[in-house]
């Protein structure tokens, strides 16, 4: 068997949604492991990591995405072979919520955009729609339920579901479940890619 | 035998069998040979086939190239066409603010013969001092008779002149470029002009004499001022480069010593015109032989008049820091306070169509007692005049842009300076009031339909939207939105190459000179919103928004791109990063120097910070001559010694008279 370091697989993932939900806390929290207590507004940002799941290493790319909309044309760079998308809402804060599905039919319409060309015969576009573009919606902000949970966890549920995505509740701050997103998310990527076969109960986890 | 062998019968028999034979034979051997054609030709026909299907391929490749070259075609030609028609109406625009000016210029003529006619006759009893300052009527007198005569001042006739265009006749010889027109003509008028009253800036008065120099040389001084706007106003703007000439003039008030005058000339940045620079426009009227030396000596005469206010001196003196043939001749709405404190000019009318009150929404009946704000257009019952929304921003009727276009800044600007928008003065002060504190404020967006609702609402009300009860951040979008929405970003594309060099190589000057350069009511704006921005970063303990944080989030809104329609991704994020930088190399300067460019408040020091700030163009051996200095490049600035206007030397006599044979129009 081959080292790690040659092996390595590599998948680039999305992080996106609204202003101040917490993309880049989740982001360092993941990479750096550590919670930043900066406030800074984020252009974009591109972190690596290796990163182990089922027993195979993963050189993970994860893009940090600006929420601002000023910056929200919706770059090449994040829908040119980019494998999956999470997309993180802030559960005290409902608009964060609502914001998440235009975003999520904006990944979409570009996705099924860019990829129309890599498909050379045009009748075959609506095998492009009904493959499954792999989702991670989170609900960042946990640590805040007790004080000001604005978005129930079934809701986050409810849409996950209508999406076929996978869901999970997290706090970057308290270090709730954020490896589980990035888990989440590669076993959306592979069972999407028909590297694993799917297996029912992992659908929906709230920690 | 024959007939033994085979019976009638069987002989025709057999001759019908080798008839048959003969046939088939025959039907045989031409069938192959007829089929063997046939082959052939289908194996041709197949061959054209292909050959004809090769070239249609081709012929379709070249047929979607060019009807994709066409499309781009059409697009380009789409935008051009647009360019044009904005680039129409924006001279229409300025061709009838020119001739509004005109007309304003003849009427101040007017009033100003009638102040002379009046004074005439009582001169003679006058105190001998008061003569001396009134001395300058009889002068104008003069002009005006050598006006009247219908000769144009841009005849280069006198020894006075060679002064003048020396320097600028040089430069042309050396660098065959062309002159800008002349927005940073800064006269320093309203400075000598004062201190001939005010000892208190006694530092340019160091140099004024006691004995009066002959009403002839007086003449001169006036002459060659006079005439230095109007190289200015010379331009070709066909021409791919450009240069700015900077003039500083300075005269004593009364012509006891003689003026002086300085010519600084720099390279501008290539650029277009997109922008309307209607002030800029207004001053090279104002600039143009006839109107300049007239409103320089009206100021004087106010000054020496003593009629000058404290504020309006400052007014006069602030011309100096920048275009000051604007400031000279169009006064300042704020006239003296502050923005946030200017109050409604209410005049009383009588309501006879159906109205309503801008502050409590209430219909105002029929008859009634009303009052109407000259300014803004507020209408408002007379017991809501308390209540009434402040600042008082004066107003422009609603922007005539078309539906389709979006609108330009200067529709919403007032016409005089400072040109920033109700709607930005409005949003500030209201955020100022209470919003500095705010988390993540400018960075957290307000709900789309509320700001939309909001943006709406400034630009289609006469009064102001209530924004006590606003969220912040809707306040914040709203001016996020309006900027977006305005046909270019407050630095426009024109401008971007410019703002990212000065930033990227962090030059302080570049910067100053890109901002210089900025139409007017952009860089108004951008002054106001820059000023404001650096309080919000004062805040950043409380509200978690350094001016790092600011730069970033408002970037993309205050820069935008280097063209009107980047399309390459890979590019547009690399511009993101540079929006970022330019406005954070915005943010940082000093805060004094944004405020002046719309505060003509006496609390504003103007002069002290001239020694001792340390950019450039406030350098010290320009702080005699004028507050901002020429605007000099350093390959300008080894010309100096020899640009002073007295430096009569190397004249081209030839070399003027191609250029400056025609006076503007």
């Amino acid at each position: 068997m081959p080292g790690p370091e040659t092996a390595a697989i590599q998948r680039k993932i999305a992080l996106m949604g609204y202003p101040c939900v917490g993309k880049s806390s989740l982001t360092l929290r993941f990479v750096q492991g550590h919670f930043p207590d900066a406030y800074d507004t984020t252009i974009e940002d591109l972190h690596t990591k290796l990163f182990k799941f089922q027993g195979k290493p993963y050189d993970l790319q994860v893009i940090d995405t600006a929420g601002q909309q000023e910056y929200s044309l919706f770059p090449r760079s994040c829908a040119l072979d980019v494998h999956g998308y999470i997309l993180v809402y802030a559960i005290d804060d409902r608009k964060t919520f609502e914001i998440i599905q235009t975003i999520h039919d904006k990944i979409m319409e570009n996705v099924g955009e860019t990829s129309v060309p890599l498909v050379l015969v045009g009748n075959k576009l609506d095998l492009q729609h009904s493959s499954r573009v792999p989702l991670v919606l989170v609900g960042n902000k946990l640590d805040l339920q007790h004080s000001s949970r604005s978005v129930s966890t079934e809701e986050g549920k409810k849409l996950a579901n209508a999406w076929k995505a996978a869901f999970i509740e997290t706090s970057a701050k308290d270090n709730t479940a954020v490896q589980t997103i990035f888990e989440h998310m590669l076993y959306e990527i592979e069972s999407a890619a028909g590297n694993i076969q799917p297996t029912k109960k992992k659908e929906c986890r709230v920690m | 035998m024959v007939d033994k062998l085979s019976s009638e019968e069987s002989t025709r028999l057999l001759l019908m069998f080798k008839e048959v034979t003969h046939y088939w034979r025959e039907l045989s051997r031409g069938q192959e040979q007829e089929c063997l054609a046939l082959v052939d030709l289908l194996d041709k026909t197949r061959l054209k086939w292909l050959s004809a299907y090769n070239e249609s391929d081709g012929v379709k490749q070249l047929l979607k190239a060019n009807e994709d070259e066409t499309q781009a075609l059409r697009v380009k030609l789409k935008l051009t066409t647009e360019q044009l028609k904005d680039a129409r109406a924006q001279i229409a625009s300025l061709i009838s603010a020119k001739q509004s000016v005109e007309s304003d210029l003849g009427e101040l003529e007017r009033k100003f013969d009638l102040v002379r006619d009046l004074l005439k006759d009582e001169m003679a009893n006058l105190p001998v001092e008061n003569q001396r300052q009134l001395a300058f009527l009889k002068e104008e007198r003069r002009h005006l008779g050598v006006r009247a005569n219908g000769q144009s001042f841009s005849v280069l006739d006198g020894a006075d002149d060679d002064i003048d265009y020396d320097k600028t006749g040089d430069s042309m010889d050396d660098e065959a470029s062309f002159l800008r027109s002349g927005k940073n003509f800064r006269p320093s008028i309203g400075h000598h002009a004062a201190s001939g009253q005010r000892v208190t800036v006694a530092k340019k008065r160091s140099r004024s004499k006691s004995n009066r120099e002959p009403p002839i040389a007086e003449e001169e001084v006036f002459d060659g001022e006079a005439r230095q706007p109007q190289k200015r106003s010379r331009e070709n703007r066909s021409s791919g480069h450009e240069i700015v000439t900077t003039t500083t003039v300075a005269v004593d008030p009364s012509g006891q010593r003689p003026a002086r005058a300085r010519v600084s000339v720099r390279r501008s940045l290539n650029r277009s015109f997109s922008e309307p620079r209607d002030i800029g426009q207004l001053a090279n009227v104002a600039a143009t032989p006839t109107a300049a030396p007239r409103l320089m000596r009206q100021q004087q005469s106010q000054l020496a008049g003593g009629t000058m206010t404290p504020g309006r001196y400052h007014t006069g003196s602030f011309a100096d820091l920048r275009s000051p043939a604007v400031a000279t001749m169009v006064q300042s709405w704020t006239g003296g306070t502050s923005i946030d404190r200017r109050p409604h000019f209410f005049s009383h009318k009588t309501t006879l169509l159906r109205e309503y009150c801008d502050v409590c929404a209430k219909r105002i009946g029929f008859g009634s007692a009303t009052l109407k704000c000259a300014d803004c257009r507020l209408t408002c019952h007379e017991h809501c005049r308390d209540r009434a929304p402040m600042p008082c921003v004066p107003r422009q009727g609603t922007p005539k842009t078309p539906g389709n276009q979006r609108p330009r800044l200067l529709e919403f600007c007032p016409t005089r300076p400072p040109m920033i928008p109700h709607i930005i003065i409005h949003c500030v002060v209201e955020l100022e009031r209470r919003g500095l504190g705010y988390v993540g404020i400018y960075r957290i967006p307000g709900s789309e339909r509320q700001v939309a609702d909001l943006l709406q609402k400034f630009k289609s009300t006469r009064g102001v939207p209530n924004l006590h009860d606003m969220d912040i951040e809707a306040i914040t979008g709203c001016m996020k939105k309006f900027l977006q929405e305005l046909r270019e970003p407050l630095i426009p594309s024109t401008s971007w190459r410019e703002f990212v060099d000065a930033a990227e190589e962090n030059s302080e000057e570049k910067l100053y000179h890109a901002i210089a350069d900025l139409p007017m009511p952009n860089r108004d704006t951008l002054a106001y919103l820059c000023a404001h921005w650096q309080r919000v970063g004062e805040m950043s303990e409380v509200n978690k928004m350094p001016l790092v944080n600011l730069a970033r989030v408002l970037g993309p809104t205050v820069v935008g791109y280097s063209s009107p329609s980047t399309s390459d991704m890979s590019q547009a994020v690399e511009e993101m990063r540079k929006q970022s930088t330019v406005l954070m190399a915005l943010l940082t300067m000093p805060h004094e120097y944004w405020m002046r460019y719309f505060t003509f408040d006496s609390t504003i020091p103007l002069v002290t910070s001239t020694s001792t700030h340390k950019s450039p163009i406030f350098s010290p051996e320009l702080g005699d001559q004028s507050l901002l200095g020429p605007l000099r490049t350093p390959a300008a600035r080894s010309h100096t010694a020899s640009a002073t206007p007295f430096a009569t030397g190397s004249l081209k006599r030839d070399a003027k008279k191609t250029y400056f044979a025609q006076p503007w129009k």
